[in-house]
């Protein structure tokens, strides 16, 4: 697992407990439990605070999975 | 000071709450969308409150005032964080809405009307229980342009209006205001965030939430206040060493470039008249002390210092002896001295104990030092209790100089001793849950409350509280015991008990129990005692009355309590 994967996989299991790392790594917001909007707003918060990124209102809007929030980071997050 | 909470932090901290804890709700009322400050306050009162469950409910976005409507009629305690925007969406920048001269006074009478609601509201939940109030921390928008060095009258208006809601709020019992100062390190360019604001509704950054959650926290919940301060003397209280320079040569003024010492006195004199307790721990020669206390322009007034421990012994030993009497414990007193190794020596000798060093010749330091110490001391308002506190003290010390020769009976006799019980009401006297959360020594079993535990217990069903005064020809020491317990039948379950350590060696706890199975119907008491590493006192009383081992519920009879009880000698009065 790479390390921007292990970091989003913290991210999301700070919002979301409970879940497996095998399911968080799959996760949208139809397969887990409590991502609506006001989450998906404080996921969007903690990702910014961990990476040290700005997500813009457009492309936070489209982050719609957890393999979009790590296609967008690598994008965004030079590698180590 | 700590490194305020990252998001990720705070939720872990909440992830971590017990299911089972006992809740403590509290409603946050804003008009902004309430994530995640109530992410980030939860998590600060959490850390406050390891034992509960902490919830934070919240209302309508955009609706201030329904949402402190509602937050008003909940029995619990509300934090009101109130913007410009919520009183006019047009000070905002979320809602277009027009902008100019010509709507100025639209705007201010909207703002006007507004806050007068507020503060209606507010003023109807008078008494119910504690309302910190917070805001505005984003400046008014530009509406009139006015350029930015220049206080245009528009925003002066404005400034007005806020004031005197404020003047209004802040006379309410059990309103507090956040100062908007303690946020004043902030610029507000590190406070708004517009992105999140037109996207979410939350117009904070991220950074900023978090400081300011732990604000209102620590509004809510205040930190423990510490009870006493042991000073030094030379280049502390005066700059100037009293045995090379004598009395008149020690100064604290400008002249002398030694103002900082004459501001550390009139600090030191504030916290006395406060209730602080303030003693000296000098090495120096005691004649000199007392000639130098003898100057009229002294700002730190020497009846307000006690004890005065000035002689050349080590200052551990002088402290140990002020401890004493004082009758507190270590962790609740700072020592301030301008020698490294006399703080390092104290701090060796008491670990406890919050030992600073005394900055000499650094003003920032020095700056810095005051703020510290009125967060260890300040309070909101004084108390009768603080303005007695070291009369009482002073009081202490003579009855054990003038009980040599005499019995204790015979003193206890001439004391003239008179112990005034009063029923505890709702809404109840604040200085009940004072004493029951900062008394440690004669405590039933350590429990502490919120206010709105406290609040909810009184209410209860069956629940009776009594408050204790006493005074003798010694002095006052104003409202010193307090005891609370549940009726069952003719059973009185107590859950809770304390007695001030500055009352003890009277035979008050004696006195308040017999007046109790005197004037109360209780067959029986049942005290749920739990031993505390503090409480030594409390149960060295509960080995004299009870033939069993003092741990877990006591049962206490009155024919027991009368044959097992001292001889008592003041007179008992109650308000029933």
């Amino acid at each position: 697992m790479t390390e921007l994967r292990q970091r989003l996989v913290n991210c999301f299991s700070t919002l979301f407990p409970g879940n497996s790392q095998d399911r968080l790594i799959d996760a949208t917001p139809d397969s887990i439990e409590g991502w609506d909007s006001t989450n998906h707003f404080l996921l969007l918060q903690i990702v910014e605070e961990e990476f040290g990124v700005q997500i813009s209102e457009q492309a936070g809007g489209q982050l719609l999975s957890f393999a979009e929030f790590e296609a967008y980071l690598s994008t965004k997050v030079p590698a180590e | 000071m700590n490194e305020p909470l990252k998001l990720k932090e705070a939720l872990q901290i909440l992830q971590h709450q017990a299911g089972d804890a006992l809740e403590y709700s509290v409603w946050l009322a804003t008009g902004s969308t309430a994530e995640p400050l109530s992410q980030f306050l939860a998590a600060y009162l959490q850390r406050r409150l390891p034992d509960r469950r902490v919830q934070i409910r919240t209302g309508l976005f955009g609706d201030l005032l329904g949402n402190v409507q509602a937050a008003m009629e909940a029995p619990v305690p509300v934090i009101v964080l109130l913007e410009w925007a919520d009183l006019d969406a047009r000070l905002g920048m979320r809602q277009p809405g027009g902008w100019g001269r010509s709507i100025a006074d639209d705007v201010a009478a909207s703002v006007e009307q507004k806050l007068d609601r507020l503060g209606s509201l507010i003023k109807a939940g008078e008494g119910g229980g504690t309302v910190v109030i917070a805001g505005p921390t984003l400046p008014p928008a530009p509406l009139v342009p006015a350029p930015p060095w220049q206080m245009q009258g528009f925003y002066a208006v404005l400034d007005e209006m806020m004031a005197r809601f404020r003047v209004r709020a802040a006379s309410l019992p059990g309103v507090r205001l956040l100062n908007p100062v303690c946020l004043d390190e902030i610029p507000s360019s590190h406070r708004v965030d517009l992105k999140t604001w037109w996207h979410a509704g939350v117009p904070y950054q991220r950074a900023f939430v978090s400081v300011l959650a732990e604000q209102l926290a620590d509004a809510l919940i205040p930190p423990a206040r510490l009870k006493g301060i042991i000073t030094d003397l030379d280049d502390t209280v005066w700059a100037g060493i009293l045995g090379d320079v004598g009395p008149d040569g020690v100064s604290w003024d400008l002249d002398h470039h030694a103002v900082q010492h004459g501001i550390y006195q009139q600090f030191l004199q504030s916290l006395a008249e406060d209730g602080i307790l303030v003693a000296v721990a000098s090495k120096n020669d005691s004649q000199l002390v007392e000639q130098a206390f003898q100057r009229s322009d002294l700002l730190l007034k020497p009846e307000s210092l006690f004890p005065v421990e000035a002689h050349w012994s080590p200052k551990p030993e002088s402290a140990a002896r002020i401890l004493q009497a004082w009758n507190i414990g270590e962790d609740s007193v700072v020592f301030l001295d301008d020698s490294p190794l006399e703080v390092a020596t104290m701090r060796m000798a008491f670990p406890k104990m919050d030992c600073r060093e005394f900055p000499v010749g650094d003003p920032a330091a020095f700056m810095a030092l005051l703020v510290d110490l009125l967060s260890c001391f300040g309070q909101a308002q004084r108390s009768e209790e603080d303005t007695l506190r070291l009369a009482s003290l002073r009081a202490g010390s003579l009855r054990s100089a003038t009980s040599n020769g005499y019995s204790p009976e015979d003193l206890l006799k001439s004391c003239n001793g008179v112990l005034t019980v009063s029923r505890l009401s709702v809404p109840p006297d604040p200085r009940a849950l004072e004493l029951l959360n900062k008394t440690n020594q004669f405590n039933l079993n350590g429990k502490r409350q919120t206010e709105a535990d406290w609040l909810s217990y009184l209410k209860v069903e069956g629940a009776a509280a009594w408050i204790a005064s006493y005074g003798d020809k010694f002095g006052s020491l104003g409202k010193i015991a307090v005891l609370a317990g549940r009726r069952a039948g003719n059973r009185l379950e107590v859950d809770s008990w304390v007695m001030s350590c500055r009352a003890f060696s009277r035979r008050i706890e004696y006195a308040l129990l017999d007046y109790l199975f005197s004037r109360e119907p209780i067959e029986e008491m049942i005290l749920d005692f739990r031993a505390t590493e503090r409480n030594g006192p409390l149960r060295e009383f509960l080995q004299c009355l009870a033939a069993e081992p003092a741990e877990g519920s006591i049962h206490l009879a009155p024919g027991t309590f009368a044959s097992r009880r001292p001889a008592l000698y003041m007179s008992v009065t109650g308000d029933q």
